[in-house]
């Protein structure tokens, strides 16, 4: 391990996961930096979950391997364990103890004080329900009360698997305000998976892209979109014509629909270019736009 | 240490409001609740020469308790006991806790042979509870009031001991497969085999006949000293293995 990699919070190399004849992940080499919101990004069946369950050591991996805060998870599990807390796929409760007393639970494992509870439940919102029975639970409340599980032990990593299963708007909307606030009010690293892209977009000061198991893309949001040029969507009265009018001056172009046609860019400066050349071949232009592409757009071509 | 304890103290409260735990109190009610009901109607408990009238009446539950309900209460309540983690997919949280594997295991197997120490205490209480009511309600069944206390909580200590070998078994296989069926069939299935094993020379050495070959004689006095020792070190070798297996499981 690298000096340089002690300012991670997650590293791996060359993590690899094969189930029979399946590489699921493959050759992964994941750089979280601590203080992030790292959005781990992937189609269904990508990866992301089996990557999740090595980072937890909850299965072990075939090739490579797992660093968190620059040390071996392999040798010094408990010891990283007490740093970390995760929420995995479904809530893992009790149903026949009530919120505090599944809390209780953790809490004993761990060792940690009985205020922590408190602090967990007011952080999630359940203080009023947590004497309840979680077989009472809404599916958006076992949500809740499992985060507060992951929250128990102050952790400074939290790893959190599509932490947003199964709540409705407003529950969604007070996770992403709470997910940003762990870094800043709290020091924490959150590392959450998902494949609800407009949620990662809008809390993620780092992204990783995997699909088929290889990671396809690390770095930032700028250098995400930087990744994709930017596109004039253009719509004409004769898009054949208009066409060949624009293939001819040497612009890539793609048709989208009838009349729509997109047509890549390096700035500003070539809409007015573009809408210049179709009119002095007679063309009509009656839409002309700078689109920068979506998060969602760069995820589908680098997926695809 | 310190995380055994921690473990065996969060053991207690899943254990709460759970059917395994009022299972291992009223279990032993079905037993005694039968044999006094036979003695009842009757009205006397016919006595071998060479034991006491409580000794035989206590021999008559522990027999029974031992042979047939010590089995099938251990397979169902390890099926319980590992369900409890199945069934809500606790693996997932519990092994990303900072605890070692190890200390879970243990636990589990701790409060399985906890669960039967619990029952059998229970069987010696309501055993006592169902003679003094059969000594009010039908004097002439012979019991007298010199309860013999310590051959009965003697008899609990020996099932505490000897169970261990089936009761690691079982959790082994509670904790191993996910299906609750996979146990319970096991179980089942071996104690049923079990009641005609028994008469074979080897028969106490089967681990689901065992306590109900430490019960045999119990009236007489009579401790099954290489059963005994079968079950309790072997007890804790399964137990030893089988955690060595399933601590290195992948949680899927």
């Amino acid at each position: 391990m690298a000096q340089t990699d002690r300012h991670l919070a997650v590293c791996t190399r060359g993590l690899t996961r094969r189930f029979e004849a399946l590489v699921a992940v493959d050759d992964v080499d994941l750089r979280v930096p601590r203080g992030s919101v790292y959005g781990f990004l992937g189609p269904n069946g990508a990866g992301k979950t089996t990557t999740i369950r090595m980072l937890l050591a909850l299965i072990r991996p075939h090739a490579g391997g797992v660093y968190l805060f620059g040390r071996p998870l392999r040798k010094y599990r408990i010891e990283l364990m007490r740093r970390v807390g995760a929420l995995v796929e479904t809530p893992a409760l009790y149903p026949h103890l009530t919120g505090r007393e599944n809390l209780e639970l953790t809490r004993r494992l761990v060792g940690v004080r009985r205020g922590q509870i408190e602090r967990a439940l007011a952080t999630v919102r359940l203080r009023d329900i947590a004497d309840r029975r979680v077989k009472g639970y809404s599916t958006g409340m076992r949500q809740r009360l499992a985060l507060a599980l992951a929250l128990l032990n102050d952790p400074e990593l939290l790893i959190l698997d599509e932490p947003t299963n199964g709540l409705d708007p407003a529950g969604i909307r007070e996770m992403r305000e709470l997910i940003p606030r762990l870094p800043k009010e709290h020091g924490v690293t959150v590392f959450l998976s998902s494949h609800m892209l407009s949620e990662v977009e809008q809390v993620a000061t780092h992204i990783g892209i995997v699909g088929r198991g290889r990671l396809l893309f690390q770095g930032t949001p700028a250098e995400l979109q930087a990744q994709l040029e930017d596109r004039v969507a253009v719509v004409v009265d004769r898009p054949d014509e208009a066409l060949q009018v624009l293939a001819r001056a040497g612009w890539t172009v793609g048709r989208n629909g009838t009349n729509y046609l997109q047509v890549v860019v390096n700035g500003r400066s070539d809409v007015t270019l573009i809408n210049a050349q179709l009119v002095e071949q007679g063309v009509n232009v009656f839409h002309l736009a700078l689109e920068r592409p979506s998060l969602e757009d760069i995820f589908l071509e680098l997926t695809e | 240490m310190k995380a055994m304890a921690r473990t065996l103290y969060a053991e207690i409260l899943k254990l709460k409001r759970t059917l395994a735990l009022w299972l291992a109190l009223l279990v032993p009610l079905i037993i005694v609740g039968a044999n006094c009901g036979i003695y009842l109607q009757r009205g006397t408990i016919n006595v071998p020469e060479g034991t006491t009238t409580w000794l035989w009446y206590g021999q008559m539950n522990v027999v029974i308790w031992g042979l047939l309900m010590i089995p099938l209460f251990v397979t169902l309540e390890t099926a319980l006991v590992g369900n409890l983690e199945h069934a809500n997919d606790q693996w997932t949280h519990l092994y990303t806790l900072p605890v070692p594997r190890g200390a879970i295991y243990a636990t589990k197997q701790i409060a399985s042979v906890a669960l039967v120490t619990l029952s059998s205490l229970s069987l010696v209480l309501t055993s006592v509870g169902g003679g003094v009511a059969l000594q009010l309600l039908r004097p002439s069944v012979g019991l007298g009031w010199e309860i013999p206390w310590g051959r009965f909580m003697a008899y609990a200590g020996l099932i505490s001991l000897g169970v261990w070998l089936v009761s690691a078994i079982q959790t082994w296989i509670s904790l191993r497969w996910k299906n609750f069926v996979v146990t319970c069939a096991v179980g089942v299935a071996m104690t049923v085999a079990g009641v005609f094993i028994i008469h074979a020379d080897w028969g106490g050495f089967w681990p689901w006949a065992l306590v109900g070959t430490l019960a045999n004689e119990f009236s007489e006095g009579v401790v099954h000293v290489p059963e005994l020792l079968f079950g309790s070190v072997g007890g804790v070798v399964v137990a030893v293995l089988g955690g060595w297996d399933v601590t290195r499981m992948d949680v899927l």
